[in-house]
């Protein structure tokens, strides 16, 4: 199981709300593929999935906030 | 100068390192290894890979380079200092080159050749025409500072007083400016009333050249030249021209600020590619040694990272001991 957390983007800790996600639980993804959209006051991210596998939890759903390192997602 | 094969397929070494070591940090902040905020190198690797060439050629040549590589030079300044103790580095290990506490930034090591910066980028071509007097001083004819910095800092105040002081002194030095069109969200347009920068050097009477900084050959042959006119009390400046691909910082969205439609035709203007091309229409290399060398490149990096990511982080006593910061400088 791959944990997927909030990265460390900006020069400071900031908030970042949870813009949009491309897949739902349940999904396959592939090592590479948009899986979320994040922003923050200064900036506005896509990132990728980290491993192939099956997306099995989200934590935090479109418009919820959360901090730098904290878990957004599950993939088995 | 012509270069021979082996010095071909070198450059071609590097410029694939310079790509891969850009994706590898890409990954690594977005997967939380790395932290924030990191300014990557895509689309500048032909001049990572012009620029890298030319410290190993002055290494075998016995030139000893003193720089402080800065945004966009992950890959120069791991082979500065050498791909670990960079990589544990940005790790923020105890084994990387200042024992994790730095950032990317503030890595120094003077004896590696990596000098100390601070963080208003201008005034460091002031701290490196410093450190060139020193070494004309001490009678080392055979070193040499390269000052590299961006459009916007050579717009700076204290960038004028270095070129100025450095030519006064004939100091041993080359102000390298890499203009890739943007400071941070600013264009060059907006902040400079001459179309090349390197037109500023006539100002201290110094040699001003603008290259194509996408041709890691032409950044070579620059750079080499360069290096033998500063060394023979003549500092100048380079000016190299790239484009900047990405935000200013990853997580920077450049879309309201930049006209990104460029984008959409990278193939056209990727400097790797490019000099693929190039080598491919030469005979050097096949088709399929693109993908070969890249993935050998990565693998080099991954490996290094991964490692790294096993070693020890500094304690908080460790992070804020004040002798530490700068560890190995001095």
């Amino acid at each position: 199981m791959t944990q997927v957390i909030v990265p460390t983007l900006g020069q400071t800790n900031l908030d970042v709300t949870i813009e949009k996600w491309f897949k739902n639980v349940g999904d396959a993804v592939k090592e590479g593929e948009p899986l979320y959209e994040l922003s923050s006051e200064k900036l506005t991210q896509e990132i990728e999935a980290p491993v192939s596998g099956t997306l099995t939890k989200i934590y935090k759903q479109v418009g919820e906030t959360a901090a730098n390192g904290d878990l957004l997602a599950e993939i088995e | 100068m012509n270069l021979s094969n082996e010095q071909l397929l070198e450059i071609y070494e590097y410029i694939n390192y310079a790509r891969c070591m850009g994706e590898r940090l890409e990954y690594f902040i977005k997967t939380g290894k790395i932290l924030g905020a990191i300014h990557l190198p895509k689309g500048q690797e032909g001049l990572q890979a012009g620029l890298i060439m030319t410290l190993m050629d002055a290494r075998k040549n016995g030139i000893k380079i003193y720089t402080n590589p800065h945004t966009r030079d992950q890959a120069l300044m791991s082979k500065l200092i050498g791909l670990q103790p960079y990589a544990d580095e940005m790790l923020c290990k105890t084994s990387g080159i200042n024992g994790g506490t730095s950032g990317e930034y503030h890595m120094t090591c003077v004896e590696k050749g990596f000098l100390p910066a601070q963080g208003v980028l201008g005034p460091v071509w002031g701290q490196n025409a410093g450190f060139a007097w020193a070494l004309k001083d001490q009678g080392k004819t055979d070193s040499v500072v390269w000052g590299i910095y961006g459009d916007g800092a050579s717009s700076r105040g204290d960038a004028w007083e270095a070129m100025n002081i450095a030519a006064l002194f004939k100091v041993p030095m080359v102000f390298v400016v890499v203009n890739n069109g943007w400071a941070m969200a600013n264009p060059v347009e907006k902040e400079a009333p001459v179309q090349d920068l390197s037109l500023r050097a006539q100002g201290s009477g110094m040699r001003g050249i603008t290259v194509d900084g996408n041709d890691p050959i032409a950044v070579f042959e620059a750079m080499v030249e360069a290096n033998k006119l500063a060394m023979s009390g003549e500092p100048n400046l380079v000016e190299f021209k790239v484009t900047r691909w990405g935000g200013h910082f990853l997580g920077d969205n450049q879309e309201v600020y930049r006209d990104t439609s460029f984008l959409k035709h990278l193939d056209d203007i990727d400097p790797v590619l490019n000099y693929h091309k190039k080598l491919l229409a030469m005979g050097l290399v096949k088709e399929e040694d693109l993908k070969r060398v890249h993935d050998e490149q990565d693998a080099i990096i991954l490996k290094v990272y991964e490692e790294g990511m096993n070693k020890p982080a500094p304690t908080v006593d460790e992070i804020c001991d004040p002798n530490k910061v700068y560890g190995g400088a001095y």
